[in-house]
């Protein structure tokens, strides 16, 4: 640690190094002459904590109905109030506030694109270094020098990627770990060891991996990693399949043509013969022998001819599904090619009639090929059929096995006459995968971007056999986990993924904007899946939203008010937050500084909760942060308010659907309550019934009893005794548990003085009396037996006291050691030399301390 | 939040401070002093909780203990016998941003600091106190201190000490806005490491009794003791120390204890025979002086040199043209003007 300290005089022999801290004396007796030691750096000017700060609200009463008529103005026509700023560059929701150095923020990205031969398509980085440092030795300060080193080298990665998308793992790694040397404060040995740690860690990344980051092209970018992995392992199967359908035609037609004439002539025979018997073996001899024989019969013309074509059909398409033989690296086995249509959903469909004839085509040669191969093709049954071939007679394997279309839309290029042609795509079920990109989520759309785009999702979800997969950028792992299961599904999927606003349109990072659309509940994270089953509760599944199971996400925001006291509200994120951050949206809010806070500005949360449709003097606001830390409230308007009450009805909804507070299900859970509890009140009054009337039968009969021994005592005069009947059981019941509490307890003193238990644990944990050790954990650091040997003793890195090597030094100072040790915590063993001087006065002298 | 965990947010350009970084000078008390460990405990914590050590201070008064800030790798400030305290409490008042420690032999707490120490206490100022109690006054060669036992033959009581020797611990308990009292042992080094930590970790002014060997002066004074680990008491509370298996297994005697019973802690601070040790008494809802009297803002050393220069012009002598005369205050800014 650098720190810059004044000093006049040269440093006394005992002193630290220059630029250590300084040990400030006021007596000059004692210390050494330091003597003027200011403390380090300028005084702090802002507060010691970061917590965000409340202005004092100034504000003269007679100005308060003018404050109060222009906030109630922007309220409900947007007219900007008195006083009013447009919402800082800088200004952050107050829940983002602690997100603000982002830099210095662990998350998911970078991400490391994997090679095909990898178990995944892609691991965060973050991933990668944890697993490195986890692995990196025993835990101590080593390792936690490596793991803090590791996180610097991590950022600077993030940097370097997000202005360089382009780059590798291992230039970046390289790349990073010279800047974070060149750039670092240390200096001396902490700068040494921050080398040797990105060393370390630039030779475990040197992998030349490509790299994304939270960027408009990430969805692309992931797809074109999971669909080859789809492919293969989809078509691992059948391309094996197909190998041998091809291997069997060629086997017919090889039988066949060895049948045939020329397969007989000395030509054929000499090319069979190859070139090394070429000469020992007479052709035309064996031509003439062979000639003679009897030939088999040929296969008709016509079979023949359909068994070519099937073959060529098949061999032409046999590439798309890789070679079985060469199945395990990469994507060059197979021709597979993602190759998506963009932002055309014409050239889409296109392209999918094209794929689905070639399609066709193939697996009607392929179920030729399968009769001729059994030789069950009989031309007049099957030539009518096939020749009627086409996609309806396609079984449900078959189709798996067409290579998807895949289509990217993004919001900007969607136009409206676009509509019609993916409603229809999607009606249809073709087998195109829908990549949807959307970076607008407000009502305020750019020119150019269509609304109905962002419903898109729920109304393919609608149509009940579409996959629908919604979920944001900063999403990778649930991304990767949707598109593998789209594909799986034989129909359209949809993938709808919100991949942050343009550049300039958001004050905040892109990982951060795409995060907060679904912490917002603008952008929710959910999926349908039509193979899952049936139901809607088998199909719809919401994808771990934060706090799903509530209206709007809640958090503690720390702050201090403006008499400098902290506080602590608990505040709720909305569509407001997040749009606030969105400058397209800047018309919806206002700034408006302490001195125009008016005491009818109520929390945005709080207002919702209202009958807010008619209340008229209250306006809505939410609190910003700035960059210097001070709070800020925003108004927001009557529209926007709208926007996010709709948004709350879609995302309630959505949890109807997702099967959070299902409506119907609360219904009938109420109807069944009531239902049983009718019924319990029954029973209760049934029984309360029967046992008053058994108390009645049961009073009149110990009457009756009663009567029959009072009379009979005042006949007989003797003790009916039906007191002293009942005493005995009681006393019998009451006694019981005493003695069997005594024999536990009388078992438990036994177990508990049983010597030897803890003695033999102690062994146990003992080392072998033999050997030389330490208490370690009692040592108290005095510095004696370190000092009289550094050889055998050493520090660990708690500065508590071991042995590091026993034989470095005679069984003489270990004894030594023993005695002088104040806590006598070194215990000398047995001696290792027995050749050693006076050993047994040694031995004797150890006695006490083994 | 936001997709991230809490702990992911990091402090990525922080460096990592290892214990060595925490060691001063070389040790030079006595062979076997406890201040040794009571040395190497605190700088365990420093580098357990990454304190920087520029934002770090220790501060000592007078006496073996007091060599403490020399010890240290941080910032220090060896003061006057007895004013360790007032000491420590002008550097958290001016600078809240650093993290005290104050080391005090028994001496200079308990005698001549005395009222510091009382004040201290009630002020309640975010720091740590250590009270390293040998019972003897070592850097001056063997008199007697507060805390000597009863009979003791020193240099001054060269017929024994004649008065009982004073309990810090129900002294502190005893004063107004007492908010954290705890008591170890240094030949114990994990209790004395958790009972430090604890002291740091509290909100206030956290105050430390640690019986501390004098092998010197006092060879004898622990040796019962240490021979019968069942007369340290371990006070057993859910939010006090947990002793590591190992100490457990030495340390058999616990107590159970409420850390929040102000009244039990007295008593328990009081007990005879046996030596409670661990977290006497806590309560953090105490209010810290120097929470009440913090400045709206913190001055920049511009402004300070101003007020300072004012300060110092109003006793400055100016011969100026309308004679010799005192000054009033005002120089500075008409010199400024001029």
């Amino acid at each position: 640690m650098e720190r810059e300290t004044k000093r006049t005089d040269a440093p006394m022999p005992d002193q630290g190094a220059p630029g250590d801290p300084a040990t400030i004396d006021a007596t000059g007796s004692e210390a050494q002459p330091v003597e003027a030691a200011p403390l380090p750096g300028a005084i702090p000017v802002e507060p010691a904590s970061e917590l965000p700060d409340a202005a004092d609200p100034v504000m003269a009463a007679k100005q308060r109905s003018e404050i109060l008529k222009s906030l109630l103005a922007f309220y409900a026509h947007g007219l900007a109030p008195v006083g009013e700023t447009a919402v800082g560059e800088r200004c952050w929701p107050a829940l983002l506030h602690p997100y603000r150095r982002f830099a210095a923020i662990r998350h998911e990205f970078p991400l490391c694109l994997l090679p095909p031969g990898a178990d995944r398509p892609a691991r965060s980085l973050a991933e990668i270094i944890d697993e490195f440092v986890d692995e990196s030795g025993p835990d101590g300060d080593e390792k936690e020098r490596l793991r803090r080193h590791a996180y610097q080298l991590e950022a600077r990665i993030g940097e370097l990627v997000s202005d360089n998308p382009g780059l590798s793992l291992d230039a970046a790694a390289g790349k990073a770990s010279a800047n974070l040397l060149d750039v670092t404060p240390l200096a001396g040995k902490k700068k040494q060891r921050l080398g040797e740690n990105l060393e370390q860690l630039r030779a475990a990344l040197a992998r030349p991996l490509g790299l994304a980051g939270c960027e408009p092209d990430l969805p692309c970018k992931l797809f074109e990693q999971v669909a080859p992995r789809h492919w293969r392992t989809r078509s691992a199967a059948w391309s094996e399949q197909l190998a041998m359908l091809v291997h069997n035609l060629r086997d017919i037609l090889r039988v066949d043509f060895d049948h045939s004439p020329d397969a007989k002539s000395a030509g054929h025979l000499r090319d069979a013969l190859g070139t090394g018997q070429r000469d020992d073996v007479d052709a035309e001899r064996m031509a003439a022998m062979l000639g003679r024989t009897r030939l088999a019969e040929p296969l008709p013309e016509e079979r023949r001819t359909r068994i070519r074509e099937t073959l060529e059909t098949l061999t032409g398409l046999q590439p798309l599904f890789g070679d079985p033989d060469r199945r395990d690296d990469s994507n060059g086995v197979s021709s597979f090619s993602l190759d998506p249509v963009s932002d055309d959903c014409a050239a889409a469909l296109a392209r999918h009639d094209a794929r689905q004839r070639e399609m066709v085509a193939f697996f009607r040669a392929v179920r030729v090929a399968e009769l001729e191969v059994s030789n069950r093709y009989e031309a007049a049954l099957h030539d009518s059929f096939f020749a009627s071939f086409d996609a309806s007679h396609l079984s449900r394997e078959e189709l798996s096995l067409c290579p998807p279309v895949v289509l990217v839309l993004h919001q900007a290029d969607v136009g409206d006459w676009d509509a019609q042609a993916l409603l229809g795509l999607l009606v249809a079920d073709l087998p195109v995968k829908i990549i949807l990109q959307l970076d607008c989520l407000g009502s305020r759309t750019p020119p150019g971007r269509s609304t109905w785009v962002c419903a898109l999702p729920r109304m393919a979800m609608s149509l009940g056999h579409v996959f629908v997969m919604q979920c944001p950028a900063s999403r990778p792992g649930e991304l990767v986990k949707g598109f593998a299961r789209g594909l799986d599904h034989i129909g359209s999927a949809l993938f709808c993924v919100y991949t942050g606003a343009p550049t300039g349109e958001s004050r905040l990072p892109r990982y951060l904007d795409c995060a907060s659309a679904t912490e917002s509940r603008a952008f929710p994270a959910y999926e349908y899946d039509p193979d899952r089953g049936p139901t809607q509760a088998e199909r719809m599944c919401l994808l771990d939203n934060p706090q799903q199971t509530r209206a709007w996400v809640s958090e503690p925001f720390a702050f201090r008010d403006a008499s400098g006291a902290n506080k602590t509200r608990d505040i709720a994120f909305t569509l407001a937050d997040f749009l606030m951050t969105d400058v397209r949206q800047a018309e919806f809010f206002c700034q408006v500084p302490p001195s125009h806070w008016h005491p009818n500005m109520v929390p945005l949360d709080e207002f919702l909760d209202m009958d807010w449709e008619i209340a008229v003097r209250d306006i809505p606001y939410l609190l910003a942060v700035d960059e210097n830390g001070k709070l800020h409230r925003v108004v927001v308007t009557r529209s926007m308010v709208r926007q996010i009450a709709h948004c709350a009805a879609r995302w309630r909804t959505l949890q109807e659907e997702g099967g959070i507070g299902n409506s119907h299900a609360l219904n009938l859970l109420a109807a069944e309550k009531d239902c049983l509890q009718q019924q319990l009140a029954e029973e209760v009054a049934r029984i309360r019934e029967q046992h008053e009337l058994q108390l009645e039968q049961g009073v009149g009969e110990l009457t009756r009893e009663i009567v029959a021994r009072i009379a009979a005592q005042l006949t007989d005069g003797t003790d009916s005794g039906f007191a002293a009947a009942s005493t005995p059981s009681l006393t019998q019941a009451a006694a019981a548990p005493p003695a069997a509490e005594s024999a536990a307890a009388a078992e438990a003193v036994a177990a508990e003085s049983a010597p030897g238990d803890t003695g033999e644990t102690d062994e146990e944990d003992s080392p072998s009396l033999d050997e030389p050790y330490i208490d370690t954990p009692l040592c108290t650091a005095c510095d004696d037996c370190t000092t009289m040997s550094a050889q055998i003793f050493a520090y660990n890195e708690d500065k508590q006291a071991y042995i590091k090597d026993a034989a470095a030094g005679t069984y003489q100072e270990l004894v030594l050691a023993a005695e002088k040790c104040p806590v006598s915590i070194i215990h000398p063993g047995k001696p290792r030399d027995a050749d050693e001087p006076n050993l047994d006065e040694w031995i004797a002298r150890a006695k006490p301390y083994l | 939040m936001f997709g991230l965990k809490s702990e992911c947010v990091l402090k990525v350009d922080e460096e990592f401070h290892d214990l060595e970084e925490y060691q001063g000078r070389v040790a030079r008390w006595c062979p076997g002093c406890g201040d040794n460990g009571i040395l190497a405990a605190t700088q365990r914590l420093c580098r357990d909780e990454q304190l920087p050590p520029e934002k770090t201070v220790f501060v000592s008064g007078i006496g073996c203990a007091a060599r403490f800030p020399h010890y240290m790798g941080t910032y220090g400030f060896h003061g006057l016998h007895g004013r360790a305290l007032p000491t420590a409490q002008g550097v958290k008042i001016r600078r809240p941003d650093l993290k005290v420690f104050v080391n005090m032999g028994d001496g200079d707490c308990c005698s001549i600091g005395t009222a510091h120490w009382i004040h201290a206490v009630r002020m309640n100022m975010n720091m740590v106190a250590m009270l390293h109690d040998n019972n003897i006054y070592g850097l001056t060669k063997n008199q007697v201190s507060p805390t000597t036992p009863k009979g003791m033959t020193t240099a001054t009581t060269p017929h024994g000490s004649v008065l009982r020797e004073m309990n810090p611990l129900t002294a502190t308990l005893g004063i107004t806005n007492v908010s954290f009292v705890a008591q170890a042992v240094e030949w114990v080094p994990d209790l004395l490491y958790q009972v430090i930590r604890a002291a740091y970790q509290h909100k206030g002014f956290a105050f430390v009794r640690i019986l501390q060997r004098c092998p010197h002066f006092m060879p004898t004074l622990f040796d019962s003791l240490l021979s019968n680990p069942d007369d340290i008491m371990v006070l057993d509370s859910d939010d006090g120390v947990k002793l590591s298996e190992a100490t457990a297994k030495v340390y058999k005697t616990r107590e159970p204890h409420d850390t929040a019973d102000l009244n039990l802690a007295r008593e328990v601070a009081g007990t005879e025979g046996k030596v409670p040790v661990g977290i006497l008494y806590r309560n953090a809802s105490v209010p810290c002086y120097d929470e009440l009297r913090k400045p709206a803002r913190l001055h920049t050393p511009e402004q300070a040199r101003t007020v300072l220069d004012r300060a110092f012009d109003r006793f400055g002598i100016f011969p100026g043209a309308s004679g010799t005369r005192h000054g009033t205050g005002d120089e500075t800014d008409r010199r400024t003007d001029a």
